[in-house]
């Protein structure tokens, strides 16, 4: 800034007031007159333009808008109430003076009344500074006034844009609501003038809330609080309220206005903190936090129940007064992990009560950050698990004992396969001279002793013939249990046709016909196998009817099995025998009907059994028998030696 | 003229050994039989040692398995162990139907195994296969001088 270079000049600048003024005069003389009025009695630096007709003026009102408009007033002159209709239509709200003769004095009052600022008589030219400065106050007045309706206006829709408002009179009647309150309420604004708050009460808050809210604002005090609202649906909201009372001069509200924020989804949110922080509370499991120091800040219920140290004994305490000494190095490796943002879960360890108890806990400690993600401390849930403990303990007895008890069983029945295996065989011995030796006193002395004597020697010798092909048949029985499994690809086809020729003489003596379906080729071993289908074919022959035996054997895969059948027409079995006829030694007609030791059906279910399969009978009594069996698609090889 | 057949039978059952003669007396009475019943006398026997000094050398021997002191197959192992009496045939004669017995027996040199049956009839008719086979069919080793 250089005002030192031009001092005079800017003192006599500021000496004067600027003003421009447009003149409205068809006669110079006068229109010299007023300037000179304006400029030397005035103190004026006025700039000025003269016009004479309503173009001119129009243009030029455009052209540089001036602060002051003087207009000659002369009766039947156009200068007059046509600049201010100009003025009007040109929305310029610039300051009109008329200056008139004392002739249109009346005139001119008129105009005043039209909306001309003031008038100034010719011959009175020397007042004319005071008015215009005066017009121009007001205008200015104007102008500041206009402006501060504006920002009250501004200021009003900013708040109504934020927040609830409405506005009640001295006796709480709603005279104002904004959208935002109707929107809220879900009332309309008709339904809502007119009547007091309690339009929107929810009924939850006591009478000495709004007893204590009325005398606050009544006493022309700012009230400030959460209240409960119902909306017209039924719906419930939560306002943050302000009400600020409007008093008189006597200090006694007027009116009330009232500005509420929607909290609703603050109050929802607290709620649910509130019903969480009662479940974490009522939880049995011990939920505690702690600092990022291991200082414990939070111990609910079960921490209580579990640790046995109140709220207040354990909080501001040391996690450590948890954890026995020989475990204190679990404490640093567990925070360490916290501090890397790991969580640590289900972790089983031993941790000490109050009462210096052990107990087993199983807990789960997560970081606890704040709202920047930085971890602060750690949640730790603990379960107390020194019974599940316990019983795992007592169950891991029972498994190694039932597991010692399996294999001891597994032993006794290895031994039991060896006893039968050596007994029958080593009873063969004395068995065979029995035999041999009864027979031969029965070929030597036939007939050379008493009747008696030969019938007793028969009935030993039978007797001997009979034990001796029960041994056998209990060595075949155990031999079962001995021999190893060996599997390859067996055609059953073959198989059955092999039986033709194995059951030869029996299948030529009873007539039968042995048929079969188109059989699988399976994964099996040959010779046992063969034993099954031998030993059920055998039996339908055997069992057969009066009429000619037909058997037929089938097989299909169900599953993740092979499902055999061998279908007879033979005599049926009783369904009170069908499961014991499995069970070795066990007969159902006496050997006169049928011969045999009821064998062959105890090692059918020993081989079936030994290589995972089941086996059952179907059967009627008088409508045949249908032996069933299964044997896996894919047998376990390796696994079938001696037990 | 054919000379008396000898035939040692080495068996601890003196009922298999009565029933072994009663069925050659049948087939073979010609045979001379000699019994000894546990395998430090069969050895004794074979080789002439203290009251078997005077004891004649079999032309074959039918051998049981399970014989006190010393069991059939020592036995066997001893009789082919030795230039002499390996020349003897051996018939191993036992109830045991075990694979790993009779596989043994051959693996040792017995000339054939056989099962003792435990009917009389089917005792009767072995005994005189052996006797058949052995003194009929086949060509012994001559005695050694």
């Amino acid at each position: 800034m250089s005002s030192a270079a031009t001092p005079a000049r800017s003192l006599s600048d500021a000496s004067k007031e600027a003003l421009k003024v447009l003149l409205v005069e068809d006669n110079a003389a006068d229109a010299e007159l007023i300037l000179r009025a304006l400029q030397r009695d005035g103190g004026f630096a006025a700039g000025s333009k003269v016009v004479c007709t309503p173009e001119e003026f129009r243009a030029q009102l455009k052209a540089a808008p001036p602060d002051a408009v003087l207009a000659d007033y002369d009766l039947g002159s156009w200068l007059g109430m046509e600049t201010l209709e100009i003025l009007r239509e040109e929305e310029m709200e610039i300051p009109l003076i008329l200056v008139s003769g004392t002739v249109g004095e009346m005139r001119a009052v008129d105009c005043i009344k039209e909306g001309a600022t003031d008038y100034v008589l010719k011959d009175r030219l020397v007042s004319l500074p005071a008015v215009v400065r005066r017009a121009l106050l007001e205008k200015s007045l104007r102008e500041r006034q206009k402006n501060a309706e504006a920002a009250l206006l501004q200021q009003q829709s900013a708040v109504d844009q934020h927040a609830i408002v409405a506005t009640t009179d001295a006796h709480g009647i709603i005279t104002y609501v904004n959208d935002k309150f109707c929107a809220i309420s879900k009332y309309s604004r008709e339904e809502l003038l007119g009547q007091t708050h309690r339009i929107v009460n929810s009924g939850y808050h006591s009478q000495e809330f709004f007893q204590q809210m009325y005398n606050t604002i009544t006493s022309g005090r700012v009230w400030n609080g959460d209240i409960r609202n119902r909306a017209k649906d039924g719906s419930i909201y939560w306002v943050a309220s302000t009400i600020v009372p409007f008093v008189d001069s006597r200090g006694k509200p007027t009116q009330y206005m009232a500005i509420r924020t929607d909290i609703t989804a603050n109050k929802r949110a607290e709620e649910a903190r509130e019903h969480l922080a009662s479940i974490v509370d009522s939880s049995d499991d011990a939920i505690i936090s702690k600092d990022a120091n291991g200082t414990i800040n939070a111990w609910n219920r079960g921490a209580i129940k579990i640790f046995g140290y109140s709220a207040s004994e354990a909080v501001g305490q040391p996690v450590q007064m948890l954890i026995p000494p020989d475990r204190a190095d679990e404490e640093t490796d567990i925070m360490a992990r916290i501090r890397r943002g790991e969580s640590v879960e289900h972790y089983e360890t031993i941790r000490v009560r109050k009462d210096s108890k052990s107990i087993d806990v199983s807990v789960t400690i997560s970081p606890i950050k704040d709202s920047v993600g930085k971890i602060v401390g750690a949640s730790k849930i603990a379960r107390d698990i020194t019974a599940r403990k316990v019983n795992e303990k007592r169950l891991a007895v029972q498994a190694r004992e039932l597991a010692r008890k399996i294999d001891e069983l597994a032993r006794s029945n290895a031994d039991l396969e060896q006893f039968a295996y050596v007994a029958s065989h080593d009873l063969q011995e004395p068995l065979r001279m029995v035999a041999a030796y009864t027979q031969l006193l029965a070929e030597r002395y036939k007939g050379k002793l008493d009747e008696n004597a030969d019938k007793f020697i028969g009935y030993a010798s039978e007797g001997a013939h009979r034990m001796q092909v029960l041994i056998l048949d209990l060595l075949a029985f155990s031999r079962v249990g001995r021999a190893e499994a060996k599997y390859s690809s067996v055609d059953c086809n073959a198989v059955v046709e092999g039986l033709k020729q194995d059951l030869g003489s029996a299948i030529a003596e009873s007539g039968a016909v042995l048929a079969h379906a188109d059989l699988p080729v399976i994964r099996a071993d040959r010779l046992q196998l063969t034993q099954v289908l031998q030993n059920l074919t055998a039996n339908a022959i055997k069992f057969r009817g009066n009429q000619k035996p037909e058997i037929f054997v089938g097989a299909e895969q169900a599953g993740e099995n092979w499902q055999f059948s061998v279908k007879d027409n033979g005599i049926g079995i009783a369904p009170e025998f069908v499961e014991n006829i499995f069970v070795v030694f066990q007969r159902l007609h006496t050997r006169t009907e049928y011969p045999g030791n009821g064998i062959g059906l105890a090692i059918c279910k020993k081989i079936v059994d030994r290589n995972g399969g089941k086996i059952w009978v179907e059967s009627q009594p008088g409508s045949g028998s249908t032996f069933k069996f299964t044997l896996p698609v894919k047998p376990h090889e390796g696994n079938g030696g001696p037990a | 003229m054919k000379s008396v057949r000898q035939l040692l039978i080495v068996d601890d059952n003196p009922g298999d050994v009565t029933l072994a003669r009663e069925a050659l007396q049948v087939c073979a009475p010609g045979c001379e039989i000699n019994s000894v019943q546990d395998g430090v006398e069969a050895l004794a026997f074979l080789n002439r040692r203290d009251q078997y000094a005077n004891a004649i050398r079999p032309d074959l021997v039918i051998l049981d398995l399970n014989l006190p002191k010393r069991g059939g197959l020592a036995v066997l192992a001893a009789m082919k162990a030795g230039p002499d009496l390996r020349r003897i045939p051996v018939i191993i004669f036992s109830t045991s139907q075990l694979g790993q017995d009779v596989a043994r027996s051959y693996e040792l040199g017995a000339n054939c195994y056989v099962c003792k049956p435990g009917n009389l009839n089917e005792f009767f008719s072995a005994m005189k296969s052996i006797e058949q086979f052995w003194f009929g069919s086949a060509t012994l080793p001559p005695r050694g001088e």
